[in-house]
């Protein structure tokens, strides 16, 4: 019964994480919008239009973040429920 | 190049009746086995049947086209919410497999009725569940049958082009049932992502290379790369509506059903995932690059046709089965979802023999089918069509709070409750009976959620105070 708390703990801590992680890239990819020098007409990053890297960096992060879930949370649930 | 557009179509065609034969030869007599595989499916298929189905015609052509159009603002409302949705899938869909592999459930309303203990619920979701599918199903078969007489030049007629692909597809999903459309569903996925890779290429090399022609398409256009914050609520909409509809949109409701195995929920998952991400950066270097070297393009879904047209003709049959395989993949799985839906939600038959409702859901199949071609070879009603079919995510969307509390195990008005609310705000919002809008500009599915979150709160606060 404690062990069974314990590894209920485990999960939920995990999964809050995983989801704070997603919500933090959500909230960082809406940065660049209110900077001028990020979001204007003209601005780049690394010679590439300055918004579109940045969005596709959110978005491959999310991908990483996916891949991470897999491994920490995925696995910690598919251990908890069972067959 | 028409002879090597019917040759390809006629091939795929006999290839999806063949499956679907297969599929039939290896099938269990039940309805569960007819409409959700008997939830056996594998990592590697249920990644497979989420993407082909989650993403239609509408993705491979008019996502393209959108973010030629309109930059930056759509490429960050789309990247967000296809990275998101596995997300959502995880939080909530990961409950309707277990709760569906507990009690047997096949449809949406199948769960919330039983958790609410309302059959009212059941026929208000099977009705939205239709207001979701139906018009998203015609937006399908009107666009194939388009795509298909314009690039034979008449050749193969619009009339017949809808009446070919309603018949097979009809074919192999009344025959072969979910098994035939997840099989069918592997194929297509691979198909119309190799060729959005193909047009990646394609799109490229016309613009001179990725540096070249992201630089130049800054030039020409340089307000598509600058995003509008004073109208965030539009992007942020779109993302709040589509974001769960991994979930909530019947047709993927039903595939969150069918894992075989929590490992091989959690890894098709991952595999959705991969490829949504793929499909993310091919569809927007397309759009993107092609603003360098395409100028005078009024409708942007040809945007790809366009681009195959002018600069790789040779590939353009591939563009056309790539297309035809797309707007498949999504009719198949919403024919199949909306007979389940109104066998079992709006007319309550859930209880009947299982080789009743398995042979009931064929029969309803075959008769959704001839009225949807009928609908799709009339020429006054397309322009509708198209308005439903961009309401119906929003629709759908109208489910997660009910779902929610249902999840949750909130007090029985809720999901009544819930469910009204949401839909009269949605309808008098977007019917304009009555004209105010949110600022910022979030959309009127956004007002009916707040209104829905307000009522669930006020009603479970109740619960809790009588307790």
């Amino acid at each position: 019964m404690k062990e069974d708390s314990l590894i209920a703990k485990n999960f939920q801590q995990r999964d809050a994480l995983w989801v704070a992680a997603y919500m933090l890239v959500f909230a960082v990819s809406l940065v660049p919008f209110f900077i001028s020098s990020l979001n204007g007409p003209d601005s780049t990053l690394l010679g590439f239009p300055a918004l579109t890297l940045w969005l596709t960096c959110c978005f491959f992060t999310f991908l990483l973040l996916t891949f991470i879930g897999y491994h920490f949370v995925f696995r910690s649930w598919t251990d908890r429920v069972g067959v | 190049m028409v002879t090597t557009i019917v040759f390809l179509v006629s091939a795929y065609l006999i290839l999806t009746c063949y499956l679907g034969f297969r599929a039939y030869r290896g099938s269990i007599n039940t309805a569960e086995d007819y409409f959700v595989a008997g939830r056996t499916v594998t990592w590697f298929h249920l990644g497979l049947t989420f993407f082909a189905t989650w993403f239609s015609t509408l993705a491979f052509l008019g996502v393209s086209g959108f973010n030629f159009k309109r930059g930056v603002s759509w490429y960050y409302a789309q990247g967000t919410f296809w990275m998101l949705a596995p997300l959502a899938a995880w939080l909530l869909g990961r409950k309707l497999w277990e709760r569906g592999r507990e009690c047997g459930y096949i449809t949406p309303g199948d769960l919330l009725a039983d958790s609410y203990d309302s059959n009212l619920i059941k026929l208000l979701v099977g009705i939205m569940g239709m207001m979701a599918l139906i018009p998203y199903i015609l937006v399908q078969l009107v666009g194939i049958g388009k795509v298909l007489e314009a690039s034979t030049n008449g050749v193969i007629s619009y009339p017949v082009a809808v009446i070919v692909t309603a018949v097979a597809t009809a074919f192999y999903t009344v025959i072969g049932g979910i098994r035939a459309i997840i099989w069918t569903d592997v194929i297509q996925g691979i198909l119309f992502l190799g060729v959005t890779l193909l047009t990646v290429f394609i799109a490229v090399d016309a613009a001179g290379g990725l540096a070249i022609g992201l630089a130049t398409a800054q030039q020409v256009r340089p307000e598509a790369f600058t995003f509008d914050v004073s109208n965030i609520g539009v992007p942020l909409t779109t993302i709040i509506i589509w974001t769960p509809g991994l979930v909530l949109l019947p047709h993927l409701w039903q595939r969150n059903y069918m894992a075989k195995s929590k490992e091989s929920f959690a890894k098709g998952l991952v595999v959705l995932s991969a490829m949504s991400f793929v499909m993310l950066i091919a569809t927007m270097l397309i759009g993107a690059t092609a603003i360098s070297f395409i100028s005078d393009l009024q409708d942007s879904d040809k945007l790809v046709p366009v681009i195959f047209r002018d600069y790789a003709p040779t590939f353009l049959p591939l563009m056309v089965l790539a297309t035809f395989a797309a707007g498949m993949s999504t009719i198949d799985s919403q024919l199949l979802s909306a007979s389940s839906v109104i066998i079992r939600d709006v007319f309550g038959l859930q209880k009947i023999e299982p080789k009743k409702e398995k042979l009931l859901g064929r029969v309803v199949v075959i008769c959704l089918i001839i009225l949807l071609a009928n609908l799709a070879l009339l020429p006054e009603s397309q322009g509708a069509i198209f308005t439903l079919a961009s309401k119906g995510t929003a629709v759908a969307f109208l489910l997660l709070v009910p779902l929610l509390g249902a999840l949750n195990q909130a007090p029985k008005q809720v999901g009544l409750v819930t469910l009204i609310s949401g839909l009269s705000v949605f309808l008098l919002l977007e019917l304009k009976v009555i004209s105010w809008s949110l600022p910022f500009g979030f959309g009127s599915p956004v007002a009916a959620f707040l209104v829905q979150a307000l009522l669930c709160i006020y009603f479970s606060y109740r619960k809790l105070a009588k307790q």
